[in-house]
Order: C-alpha cells, then sequence, then structure tokens
C-alpha cells in the first residue's frame, strides 16, 4: 500500500470520527473547516459529504461483480455509487417511495427506524442542539 | 471512605424510577451515590473528572434531551463513565465500556423488506445473549452492576480534587489543562484482549460467522488456538441496503477501524462473494492500513499487536470457506477454501 493512499483514508476517516460531534463543530479559535479531500457525487464540499446518500450500484442492481483489493478500488467504489439528494429521497417516502437519481435510477425506498446523532454540549454555545435525529432511507428490493 | 458515584438520570418519571434502581443498586455494590439534576457542561466534567464513577442515563425519545446536556467530550477517555439507556445510543457516541444500551433497530425485529433483523451478539455479567431484556430494565441492571463491581475492583485512573470546580474559572485552570494534557489512549483502545479476532465477513453469512465465533471460544480453531472473534452484526453500524451519506460511511468506517486496529489479528470468512461488497472492501483496506502502520522492529510482532505469532502467519480453518490473516507486509495471503462454499 502506498504512503500517500493511507494517508488518504485515514485522513478522511478522521473527518468522520466518532465520540464526538457529527459533522464535527469547528470552534471560533479553530481554523474553518478542512478542506474535504474528495467530492461526493460530482460536488466537494461538506453539505454533499453529509446530505448526499449513496448507494452502491450492486446492492441497486443485483450483480455480482467484485471489487478490485485495491484501495483505488475502495475510493473509487465510493465515487461510483449512485447520489440521491437527502430532499428528494424524503418526499419519495412521503409520496409513491420511488426517489430517482440525477442519472435516472429509479429506486424504491422506504424509512425505518430513525437514528440519532450527538452533538458534543458546548458552554458557548449553550442553545446548539445536541442531539439531531436522522432519519434511516432503506432501499427495497 | 466509599468511592463516589454521581448518576445524571433521564428527566421524565420512567426515567427517576430507573434513578432509584441505579442508585439502590450502587449502594449496594458499595458506593456513596448522589443524582445530579442539573444537566449542564460543569456539572459533567465535574462528574467524569472527580467522582469515581459517573453513570449517564441516556435514555431518549429523541426530543427530550436530558443528561446529553452534561456529556462532555471527556467521555470517550475514561472508563469509569457508563453510559445506560433504554433505548439506542445515538450512532456516533463512543462509550469506553459499551453494552449498557440496545442495539440499533431495537425494538424492531424486521426490516422494511420483511427480513430479520440481526442483533449483534453481546455478553452481560459474562453470559452471552442476542436479546436486550427490557422487563424490569433486567439487561440495564445486570451490564451495569456487572461494571460498577469491575470498577470497585480494578485501579481507576486519576482524579482531580472536587473542590475547585466550584470556581467559575476552573475550566480555564492550570491544573484542569494539564489533566487534559496527560489523558493518554483511549480506553476502547487500550483496554482489549489480546486474543481478540477481528472477523471479515459478508452479512449474508451472520449465522455462520456467529457458529465460527462460538466454535473457536470453546474448542479453538486449529493453528490458532482459542480466540475470541469479534463479529460485527449487519445492522450494527449500517445495514447494506441503507442510503448512506460518505460522511456516514466514513463514520462506519472509522468504528471499523477502531476494531481492527486494536485486534491483533484480522481474519477473512472468504467466500465466493467476499469481494462484491464495499464494507467488507473497506475492512481490507483498513487491515492494509494497519498493517503498513505496525512497527515492524520485531519479528514476533503481528501486524496490530503484540503476539507470538509472525506478521506473515496465515491460517487456513477447516470447515469453514477458508480464513486468511492479514500479512505484515502489507500484501494478502491467499489459500484455498478447504471445504466447499456453504451458501
Amino acid at each position: 500500500m502506498r504512503k500517500r493512499e493511507r494517508t488518504l483514508v485515514e485522513k478522511v476517516s478522521g473527518l468522520a470520527a466518532p465520540g464526538v460531534s457529527s459533522p464535527p463543530v469547528y470552534g471560533p479559535t479553530r481554523d474553518p473547516r478542512p478542506k474535504l479531500p474528495r467530492g461526493v457525487g460530482g460536488r466537494k464540499n461538506w453539505e454533499a459529504f453529509w446530505d448526499t446518500l449513496l448507494i452502491d450500484r450492486r446492492v441497486v442492481a443485483g450483480t455480482a461483480r467484485p471489487y478490485a483489493p485495491t484501495v483505488r478500488a475502495f475510493l473509487e467504489g465510493l465515487d461510483e455509487m449512485v447520489p440521491f439528494d437527502e430532499r428528494y429521497v424524503a418526499a419519495a417516502v412521503a409520496s409513491d417511495g420511488v426517489a430517482w437519481a440525477r442519472d435516472g435510477t429509479r429506486l424504491r425506498v422506504a424509512e425505518f427506524v430513525p437514528r440519532l446523532l450527538f452533538t458534543v454540549p458546548s458552554s458557548l454555545y449553550p442553545q446548539r442542539p445536541v442531539l439531531r435525529r436522522l432519519p434511516t432511507y432503506y432501499a427495497l428490493p | 471512605m466509599a468511592p463516589s458515584l454521581t448518576l445524571f438520570p433521564a428527566p421524565d418519571k420512567h426515567g427517576q424510577r430507573l434513578a432509584q434502581k441505579i442508585l439502590q443498586l450502587g449502594r449496594e455494590v458499595g458506593y456513596q451515590c448522589r443524582a445530579e439534576t442539573e444537566h449542564s457542561l460543569r456539572t459533567g466534567m465535574r462528574a467524569q473528572l472527580c467522582d469515581d464513577v459517573a453513570v449517564y442515563d441516556l435514555t431518549t425519545d429523541g426530543e427530550t434531551v436530558g443528561a446529553y446536556r452534561a456529556l462532555s467530550a471527556f467521555y470517550v477517555f475514561f472508563d469509569h463513565v457508563l453510559l445506560v439507556s433504554r433505548t439506542p445510543l445515538p450512532l456516533n457516541l463512543l462509550p469506553a465500556c459499551p453494552g449498557g444500551a440496545p442495539p440499533y433497530p431495537y425494538p424492531a425485529k424486521r426490516l422494511p423488506d420483511g427480513s430479520p433483523v440481526h442483533f449483534p451478539r453481546f455478553t452481560i455479567a459474562g453470559v452471552p445473549s442476542s436479546a436486550w431484556v427490557a422487563e424490569e430494565d433486567h439487561s440495564l441492571l445486570t451490564w451495569l452492576q456487572q461494571a460498577l463491581e469491575d470498577l470497585l475492583v480494578h485501579p481507576t485512573s486519576p482524579r482531580l480534587p472536587r473542590e475547585p470546580t466550584f470556581d467559575p474559572l476552573w475550566p480555564y485552570s492550570k491544573e484542569l489543562r494539564q489533566f487534559v494534557k496527560g489523558l493518554g489512549l483511549l480506553p476502547s483502545f487500550r483496554n482489549r484482549p489480546q486474543d481478540r479476532v477481528f472477523l471479515s465477513y459478508r452479512g449474508r453469512y451472520f449465522n455462520e460467522a456467529l457458529g465460527l465465533s462460538a466454535r473457536a471460544a470453546e474448542q479453538g480453531i486449529p493453528d490458532a488456538g482459542r480466540k475470541s472473534i469479534r463479529v460485527v452484526s449487519p445492522s450494527e453500524f449500517a445495514m447494506e441496503r441503507e442510503l448512506l451519506s460518505a460522511g456516514r460511511r466514513w463514520m462506519v468506517i472509522s468504528f471499523l477501524r477502531n476494531l481492527i486496529f486494536t485486534a491483533p489479528e484480522f481474519w477473512i470468512y472468504r467466500t465466493q462473494d467476499y469481494l462484491e461488497s464495499w464494507w467488507t472492501l473497506a475492512e481490507l483496506v483498513f487491515a492494509g492500513v494497519g498493517s503498513a502502520r505496525a512497527p515492524r522492529a520485531s519479528s514476533n510482532h503481528h501486524a496490530y499487536g503484540s503476539t507470538t505469532r509472525k506478521p506473515t502467519a496465515s491460517t487456513t480453518i477447516p470447515g469453514t470457506c477458508g480464513c486468511v490473516c492479514a500479512s505484515g507486509n502489507g500484501r494478502w495471503s491467499r489459500r484455498s477454501p478447504d471445504s466447499p462454499h456453504p451458501g
């Protein structure tokens, strides 16, 4: 494994590390949010990183195609996933349950038990929400 | 003087009832207990940094914040901060001692497509269990009793004196800054038994993975001995058919990374479809990252920790599809399966 690849995957996993706030909260004394090393669904910003929902094409299509056991295949696998706008998925669940991706992929989705996200409380920002309910969307076969 | 325990109860009447049970349990085990109803960062830090044990009842309906307001970020460093809940914990919490809350998606038993939920196996008071028993808070209290008894016996990490915490400027004091600077490795990394194995497998073979885990723990595996195998259940961090943001995916990978890096060995339950999942590929990649990070000075160190096995050891386990250990040189040793494909 090349050092550059190793550094990249470690860096990105560190950006979403559990235990503290998700998405991370950057205080007033810290630099602005770090630069995102890779884009998501054609966009390279933090909103896309946290709000664009992804699903593996292999899961959607039910195809049996193995990944190459390499870091490159792992990172490209993320790039090749089908991106869905979270708002459209929420709207689809509220109507006929069919969500469409920008590339025309059609997906039947259902809502499942929501998860919670914790944000570390702050004495500087006492009004900041500490808990956030995160809807869970499940792709139906 | 009896060791001190501070409880942050959940703020409803059910929380008050559970608080009474927890306080009674704490006293029976031998603690001097108090309930803290002021849920603030200051009271949370005071309990975490000064008391022998801090217990948080984090039960929530998703709206009620309660004791979360007092959960200072230091909790990840302390195994004496015990998080309990009647509902699953937020997905990004990282308790040093996990097990005090039902796993997600409790109490649901079926996924939206009708398939059963596979809950992770866990141990409560030394007894393996796959079901969370909510009646009379049985599982919660049994887990808590065990954790309190363990903390009473084992030496605890250093504490700060309680009195100065009432000073308004205490959070900025030199003592506190020095204490925080001295905090070491997260307990979730530190307190792992050395016989642990991380098992990488496709979720559809969960039952086979559990079977292997039971066999490894009870009888041992030829050429590998008795091992404690960590089997991540298919719904524990994420479901295969779940739509997840890149941020959520990397968060799950961070959880897996923690488990992989703290297990001295990494095994693959090899099936023909093993590499058809992005998740198993992620586990493989991070096993490789761990392998590349490991010190190579000593030849009797395995890729992820101290062991008597050589770094390049690989193991094929009869009766399964074949398991392969990570190699210390960052490559993967491959073996032909000993037995036919289980699926």
